[in-house]
């Protein structure tokens, strides 16, 4: 009984450390820039998949994926962030989010790079006068090193602001 | 001791579970007012023996619910259902056929107690453990809805000339039922906790026993039972010791401790017996092994239901069926049920993809294509029985019908008696309970417009009383109800003024037929009820009927004859989770074209083309015009071909609109399971959901009704 309490008491500590101090990430790249994305959201990460595209949609919404069963949207997160629109490779990935609003989402992005731990303290504001209306996608920054990576914001980029602003 | 019980409810408080427990209530009793609310109507039949075996079933449950509200301390449910379980156990004592009033107030406590769950059922989603789960308006009306059923039971009590029942014996089989249920809880619980054997079982599959046996032993009626049984008492002082050990955290329950209170509500099921000198034999001695005592107690339990089934059997003319087998069914979400035919039908597809495997094309493979014929076989048989587990009698439905017709015939002062046919057909739960608006509607409809008072009747020589049918059958892959009046029927004069007055009449009048004109009645906002009544005539009426039908992909037709009557029918498909589909191929792309709206398709020829100068394409189709929609340019997908007649063209129909799509190729009819396009896609225009094709891609199932607006949409502002 003793030891049943004790070691959930120490799971339970092990978790909060997770939650206070470092953060698991997962890190993609468009082109050259290397983004994160907290792994909190990410279920899977897939290679390429026939899309079926569905019309009368926003651009950025390449279509819908049949993910053993079930249908996916996915999202092309270079024209999210209005990048250049690049031929997809055997590189390229579908990131599998779950968010809360949208349920579950695919990124298509160039590739995934690594999975990472970020210090809270090495995070820093996203600059607040960034390129045109792009940095709004971003909730900070991490300097590893030589390296910086731009945390996305999962929210921003599958919200649908673009109705708003019209 | 005499604390004990108010004891039990303040430190149950402090459980975790408590949520839960209320979960448990909430569903527990909504369901239970939904299957015993249909024995209601059979009160007032002149049958006493029907009386007397539906009353017992409405008596066990509401003491049920009252019982469990006592013990999560819902003053006012438990009240309400404590007046109303007085009310039945008069009615018991002294079955007679009952008053419209009363059955009237009995649908009122129905009512009530389903508005005072819900609210706890909301209150509890937000706040846990609060103590004010009802407004004060909904107190007040309960309150005020307890007098009166006060008022009523106090009269038939009165009125009763074999009034003054023998309380004891009444109250006996009461208690051996609690006392009954309590043995079973004790050996559940007792059973899971050796089942553990040393180690010491999790709290969450101790507690919800723990829980019902107090909500047993703190129930009123055992409270009373307290008092004058040393076999209660004694009861009632371990299970306290034992409450408090579960309370404080200590789970390391000694089973000894358990057998003893195993034993001592086999001394109380015992003594209760002889006392009620019942010649039931319930648990013969005090059994220290509980495992043959379980069995014992299967064997009882066996016997009670057998006489529940002989109950139902007997009596309840009309309503037996809808609450078959108590002990054969079980309670399954039906989100559950859902996820599972969605997993079938997925099963289904990849059977096909990997039969159909590229890898395996052209290779003899005897052995393995048998197999795959067995296999293929029983995934049809697992769809069609995972079909059939979301289908239910439209019973169900019909026989709510009965109150609807009571009252607003009753209301309205005309006579109108309900005849059913085909009430045994089936079709999705889900699908039932979204039919019962629109049910309603109608009916009012016919009550209120068709059916005719009783002198008028007479005077056409009809009986004074009307009749309406509902009846049920299959067509196909459709559930066709319909419901039909004997009352005057659809005023074409009256209808085509009130459409002449809002403008969607034409002109000459005259060249509409019938069909036409009924059609009216479904527009928005029609109405030609001269006066406004609270049944129906605001007109809100029948287009929300025909949306929410179409919302189900049904479709609803009218047919009169003046002095004879109206029928309503709704054709409706069994089931939302599939559909039949027709595949057509556009360039790359496939689309599905569900096979209730598509009428024809042909290739047509030069000559029945027609381009207007706004460049809008008509087709000509022997004498009807059609509006032509090319798929590839509303869905921006390459084509094979821009030219007409190197398509295909499909005539799909929308309530009475038709317009042609132009294809590339139509591939074949199949059977599909709806998906939508995600939560996060939402809605498209002129699309309703996806399905998976054989191969493992997605086709999009088209919205024809949306793609007809569109293209007369378009039609309009290029003719402006």
């Amino acid at each position: 009984m003793k030891s049943q309490i004790t070691t959930a008491l120490e799971a339970f500590a092990d978790e909060e450390d997770i939650n206070t101090l470092i953060h698991k990430f997962i890190v993609f790249r468009l082109g050259r820039e290397e983004y994160a994305l907290e792994a909190q959201y990410v279920n899977e990460i897939v290679g390429m998949q026939h899309i079926t595209v569905v019309p009368n949609v926003q651009h950025y919404i390449k279509g819908v994926i049949n993910l053993r069963g079930k249908i996916i949207p996915v999202v092309d997160v270079r024209l999210r962030f209005a990048l250049e629109e690049t031929e997809y490779n055997d590189r390229t990935c579908i990131i599998i989010t779950q968010h809360d609003a949208h349920g579950a989402t695919g990124l298509i992005v160039d590739a995934v790079v690594e999975v990472v731990d970020i210090d809270d303290t090495s995070i820093s504001e996203p600059p607040k006068t960034g390129k045109g209306s792009q940095s709004h996608f971003l909730q900070g920054m991490a300097k590893h090193g030589d390296i910086v990576r731009m945390i996305v914001n999962i929210g921003s980029i599958l919200a649908d602001e673009e109705i708003v602003l019209q | 001791m005499e604390s004990s019980p108010q004891h039990f409810s303040t430190t149950l408080n402090r459980l975790p579970d408590m949520q839960e427990l209320v979960n448990d209530f909430v569903q527990e009793a909504l369901s239970g007012l939904e299957r015993t609310e249909p024995l209601v109507e059979s009160l007032g039949d002149p049958d006493i023996s029907t009386i007397e075996t539906n009353i017992r079933v409405l008596f066990r449950s509401f003491h049920s619910m009252k019982g469990v509200a006592g013990f999560l301390q819902f003053v006012q449910v438990q009240d309400l259902t404590h007046e109303a379980e007085t009310l039945f156990d008069c009615i018991r004592e002294t079955p007679k056929q009952q008053s419209e009033q009363t059955l009237g107030l009995i649908y009122e406590a129905f009512d009530c107690l389903r508005e005072l769950i819900r609210e706890i059922q909301q209150t509890a989603a937000g706040v846990p453990a609060q103590q004010d789960y009802h407004s004060p308006a909904m107190c007040e009306k309960t309150r005020l809805l307890i007098e009166r059923l006060r008022l009523a039971h106090g009269v038939s009590v009165q009125n009763s000339p074999r009034a003054a029942p023998t309380p004891h014996s009444a109250d006996y089989s009461l208690e051996l039922t609690y006392a009954t249920v309590l043995k079973e809880h004790a050996l559940s619980l007792l059973a899971t906790i050796q089942s553990f054997g040393e180690a010491v079982p999790p709290s969450e599959t101790v507690v919800p026993t723990v829980s019902s046996i107090l909500a047993i032993l703190n129930n009123p009626t055992f409270k009373n039972l307290v008092q004058d049984h040393d076999e209660a008492r004694t009861l009632m002082q371990s299970a306290s010791v034992f409450a408090d050990m579960i309370v404080a955290g200590d789970l390391s329950i000694d089973t000894a401790v358990l057998i003893t209170l195993h034993s001592q509500v086999d001394a109380l099921v015992l003594s209760l017996e002889s006392a009620s000198g019942t010649s039931e034999r319930i648990g013969t001695s005090q059994s220290t092994s509980p495992f043959s005592a379980k069995e014992e107690f299967a064997d009882q339990a066996e016997a009670h239901h057998e006489t529940a089934l002989e109950h139902q059997r007997n009596g309840a003319s009309g309503v037996h069926g809808t609450s078959a087998s108590e002990r054969s069914e079980i309670r399954v979400e039906t989100t559950k049920l859902d996820r599972l035919f969605d997993l079938v039908g997925e099963l289904v597809t990849m059977q096909t993809m990997a039969f159909n495997s590229p890898d395996i094309i052209g290779l003899p493979l005897p052995q393995f294509r048998k197999s795959a014929a067995m296999i293929g076989k029983i995934t049809r048989q697992l769809q069609s029985v995972s079909m059939s587990m979301r289908m239910a009698p439209v019973e169900v439905l019909f026989v709510k019908m009965r109150r609807v017709v009571r009252e607003i015939s009753g209301r309205v002062g005309k006579m109108v008696e309900l005849q059913m046919n085909g009430a045994d057909t089936e079709m999705d739960k889900n699908l039932i309970d979204l039919m019962f608006d629109a049910l309603v509607h109608i009916i009012r409809n016919s009550i209120d417009h068709g059916i005719e008072f009783p002198h008028e009747r007479k005077e056409r020589g009809k009986a004074e009383t009307g009749t309406i049918t509902l009846s049920a059958l299959y067509e196909g892959n459709d559930i066709v109800i319909s419901i039909r009046d004997d009352g005057g029927g659809l005023d074409r004069k009256r209808i085509l003024q009130r459409a002449s007055e809002r403008g969607i009449a034409p002109q000459n009048t005259d060249a509409l037929t019938d069909e036409d004109v009924w059609n009216f009645i479904f527009e928005p906002g029609f109405s030609t009820a001269e006066v406004v009544t609270d049944i129906s005539g605001r007109g809100v009426g029948m287009d929300v009927v025909r949306q929410n039908i179409e919302r189900l992909r049904g479709q609803i037709h009218v047919t009169s004859r003046s002095g004879i009557g109206t029928t309503v029918t709704l054709r409706i498909p069994l089931t939302l989770a599939s559909m039949d589909v027709m595949l057509v191929r556009v360039g790359t792309a496939r689309y599905a074209i569900p096979l209730g709206s598509v009428r024809q398709s042909f290739r047509p020829r030069v000559g029945d083309i027609t381009t207007t100068m706004d460049g809008l394409e008509v087709v000509r189709v022997r004498e009807a015009l059609f509006p032509v929609l090319r798929l590839h340019e509303m869905f921006n997908q390459k084509s094979d071909t821009t030219d007409m007649t190197g398509g295909i063209l499909v005539i799909v129909e929308s309530h009475t609109r038709k317009a042609c799509i132009m294809v590339d190729e139509v591939l074949g009819q199949q059977q599909t399971v709806i998906k939508s396009l995600s939560q996060y896609i939402g809605t498209v225009s002129g699309l309703s959901g996806c399905m998976i094709l054989s191969d493992g891609h997605i086709g999009l199932i088209l919205d024809t009704e949306d793609l007809i607006r569109q293209a007369e949409e378009r039609t309009m502002a290029l003719a402006a």
